[in-house]
């Protein structure tokens, strides 16, 4: 999946980071999009966006009904970590072009296990029929978004009708939705890693405010290009 | 014999004094020399300071043998050969311009090994393989009436001075002596004359040179780890009673003798 | 209760053969320090030499405590790690042995304390200290490749002397582990001012030492390397006029 933009949103619903990845080219299965037209959101309507993905996201929080929410109880937010998302896998990289280290990470990968998700009850996933969007939250509040161009599938696996109008309807179980809200929750928590290193520990960033490090924008880039 | 030590900092400051006596009244130090004690130790500094320089500076008894030692002590003994020994570099040759004071103690005191009451020199050719390439223990640097003063240099430039005092009724001799000579303030303006007096008379304080250097090791060690605390501050003097008993212990351990 | 317990610890690391800190904790740490000293400071030049002085303590305390666990033979550290290895075993507590001298009473707990008491001082198994280094190349090289190794697991970069200038070396890291999260692209002032706790390491290191000198971090970015830093020494002249009246032969 190509992921057209990475936007990371305070805990008061503030944008700090956004940042777009699209090629310059059209996408051959998506015609009617051309790059152009997606480079029409200003700071203003990207500000505003994640304003009211922070709403969208409390409320739905809220409205989950009582009995879901009761029946919570026994589902499973463990994530299982997928290899190599987003950094150059050891056994098709050639050992020279590698890099090392990651961060404070030492190892090949950021992580090596499967994570709990902490987003138990927000907003976790925005579908239409032009671009999925997926959202990681932390512990403490912060939401990483990536937005994705590849399309879900219908739930009967007709992936070629992208263009039909109508609301899509979504297999929740089905094992191509989970495979890829699972791909996005490790890329993301790699950018909550890279965000932790390069953000956190940058002593002139103060809290809350937007992020303008080129180290950081150089690690998300990797992570993105590394991605298949 | 009691000691006078003390831990003197980089900028010639005293971090830390102290007397080693020995059990029960046994060894004390005469009053009279208990106030001269910092005087001989400070008059000894600059022969540290040229000698903390040294490539070899326990040098000057071992490559250069004893036939060696009268020409030292000739080039070291006037201003002339002060400033001679200076110029040609002073530190590579057989000794330093103020050592060769010492140079010719040295000569004295483990020389003549075969008569001597110098308990060291039986084992002269061990303290010379004991002090070989070692520039963090001094060995003596310098003496005054009998009384020996040896040094120690850590990594940062501290040293560590102790006078090991001859009490054995020199003492009371030189006291009247003592003006003269602590006003010279240069130790090695020190009188050939004098110094002959002093080696055929009652004879040095002979120091266990394997003995000395466990001390100030373990010194050393005890430095270091008050360094590593974060509230001792650097060049503060040393007042922790801790460090007070176990120097103590040390002497007791190295300095007695059983 | 013990008036100091810092005289009963080995100078040894104990126990675990590699003592590691956290880069996560280290950096955050610094990063909390930078930003305290930084609001703290009128100008950047105060804020440098006020990071300066925190690194100098630090130099100081290396170059006594690796100087002296490089005199110790190897034959002890071994032993002192076993030792290590048991004590964290057994979690005996390490009693102010005030009677060293004493014998040896044949109480188990006694002979342990006094097996410890053994290691905890080193001094008097040392035949031979490590020689004080006396030349400038000496002690670089001692801070380019123990101090580093110490510090950061690895050699630093480089160590070069600077052509045409008595006075003047470099000590290069290419990829300075403290401060890798800091952008130097973005302010190249800032980046470099945060480097100035190694500088004082290096500063304390060599001023105790009996090499009096000023330190200053350069960034000298390549492509490889965009954080690489450079640290400029500066000896003051007195440091060098000694080395030729003094070594010049040898």
């Amino acid at each position: 999946m190509g992921i057209e933009a990475i936007l990371i949103i305070n805990k008061s619903g503030g944008l700090i980071y956004h940042r777009s990845f699209t090629s310059p080219q059209v996408d051959p299965s998506n015609p009617t999009i051309t790059s152009t037209t997606k480079h029409t959101l200003n700071s203003n309507d990207l500000l505003i966006l994640a304003s009211t993905l922070h709403s969208v996201f409390a409320i739905s929080s809220q409205i989950t009904p009582k009995a879901l929410q009761l029946s919570q109880s026994n589902i499973n937010y463990t994530i299982p970590y997928h290899p190599y998302v987003g950094v150059a896998n050891p056994q098709t990289t050639p050992k020279n072009n590698m890099p090392t280290k990651y961060g404070s990470f030492k190892g090949d990968d950021y992580f090596k296990e499967p994570f709990h998700n902490w987003n138990k009850s927000g907003l976790k996933q925005l579908s239409t029929d032009q671009f999925t969007m997926y959202i990681y939250q932390t512990m403490t509040g912060l939401k990483f978004v990536a937005i994705s161009s590849s399309v879900l599938p219908s739930g009967t696996g007709s992936g070629e009708n992208n263009n039909n109008a109508g609301a899509n309807t979504v297999n929740i179980n089905g094992s191509q939705y989970n495979m890829g809200s699972q791909i996005a929750d490790n890329l993301l928590r790699k950018v909550y890693c890279v965000y932790s290193d390069y953000v956190m520990k940058d002593p002139f960033y103060s809290l809350e405010m937007p992020i303008k490090s080129d180290l950081f924008d150089d690690r998300v880039k990797s992570l993105i290009d590394h991605l298949l | 014999m009691p000691q006078y030590f003390a831990i003197v900092g980089n900028n010639d400051c005293p971090l830390y004094e102290t007397e080693f006596h020995g059990v029960n009244g046994k060894d004390t130090m005469p009053q009279s020399l208990k106030e001269l004690n910092p005087f001989i130790l400070h008059s000894s500094l600059d022969i540290i300071e040229d000698l903390q320089w040294q490539l070899q500076p326990n040098n000057r008894s071992m490559l250069s043998g004893q036939e060696n030692n009268g020409s030292s002590l000739l080039r070291g003994s006037g201003p002339g050969g002060v400033l001679a020994g200076f110029e040609a570099g002073g530190s590579n040759l057989a000794s330093g311009f103020l050592r060769s004071t010492s140079a010719s103690f040295n000569n004295v005191s483990l020389g003549p090994s075969s008569s001597n009451v110098n308990n060291t020199s039986s084992s002269n050719a061990a303290t010379q393989q004991l002090l070989k390439n070692d520039n963090c223990y001094l060995s003596r640097v310098d003496h005054f009436y009998g009384h020996v003063v040896t040094a120690y240099i850590t990594y940062s430039g501290l040293k560590l001075v102790m006078v090991h005092c001859n009490v054995n009724g020199v003492a009371d001799g030189t006291n009247s002596n003592n003006n003269n000579n602590s006003s010279n303030s240069n130790s090695n303006t020190f009188n050939d004359s004098n110094n002959q007096v002093m080696v055929t008379g009652s004879g040095l304080v002979s120091v266990d040179d394997a003995k000395c250097k466990k001390f100030y090791q373990e010194v050393h060690e005890l430095y270091v780890k008050t360094l590593l605390n974060p509230f001792y501050k650097l060049g503060n003097s040393i007042d922790n009673p801790e460090f007070n008993t176990r120097v103590h212990l040390i002497a007791n351990k190295h300095l007695r003798a059983r | 209760m013990p008036a100091s317990r810092i005289y009963d610890h080995s100078l040894l690391p104990h126990g675990k053969t590699q003592q590691e800190v956290s880069l996560s904790v280290m950096t955050l740490l610094y990063q909390e320090m930078i930003q305290r000293l930084y609001k703290q400071s009128d100008s950047i030049e105060h804020f440098q030499s006020k990071l300066n002085d925190v690194g100098y303590r630090l130099g100081v305390n290396v170059l006594e405590l690796l100087n002296y666990r490089a005199s110790v033979p190897v034959s002890i550290i071994s032993k002192a790690k076993d030792l290590g290895n048991t004590m964290s075993n057994s979690n005996t507590v390490i009693t102010n042995n005030s009677t060293s001298n004493a014998p040896t009473t044949s109480s188990n707990a006694s002979t342990l304390s006094n097996f410890i008491d053994e290691f905890n001082s080193l001094g008097k198994d040392i035949p031979r200290m490590k020689r004080r280094d006396l030349q400038i190349i000496d002690i670089l090289q001692f801070i380019h490749g123990t101090v580093w190794s110490y510090l950061f697991g690895h050699v630093s970069s480089d160590l070069v002397k600077a052509q045409g200038n008595e006075t003047e070396y470099r000590i290069i890291d290419n990829e300075p582990q403290w401060t890798q999260f800091i952008s130097g692209a973005r302010n190249q002032l800032h980046y470099e001012s945060c480097n100035y706790m190694l500088c004082g390491v290096i500063q304390g290191f060599l001023k105790e030492s009996g090499f009096p000198c000023d330190v200053s971090a350069h960034w000298q970015p390549s492509d490889e390397q965009p954080q690489r830093i450079v640290f400029l020494i500066q000896f003051h002249q007195q440091v060098v006029a000694r080395e030729q009246l003094r070594y010049s032969r040898a």
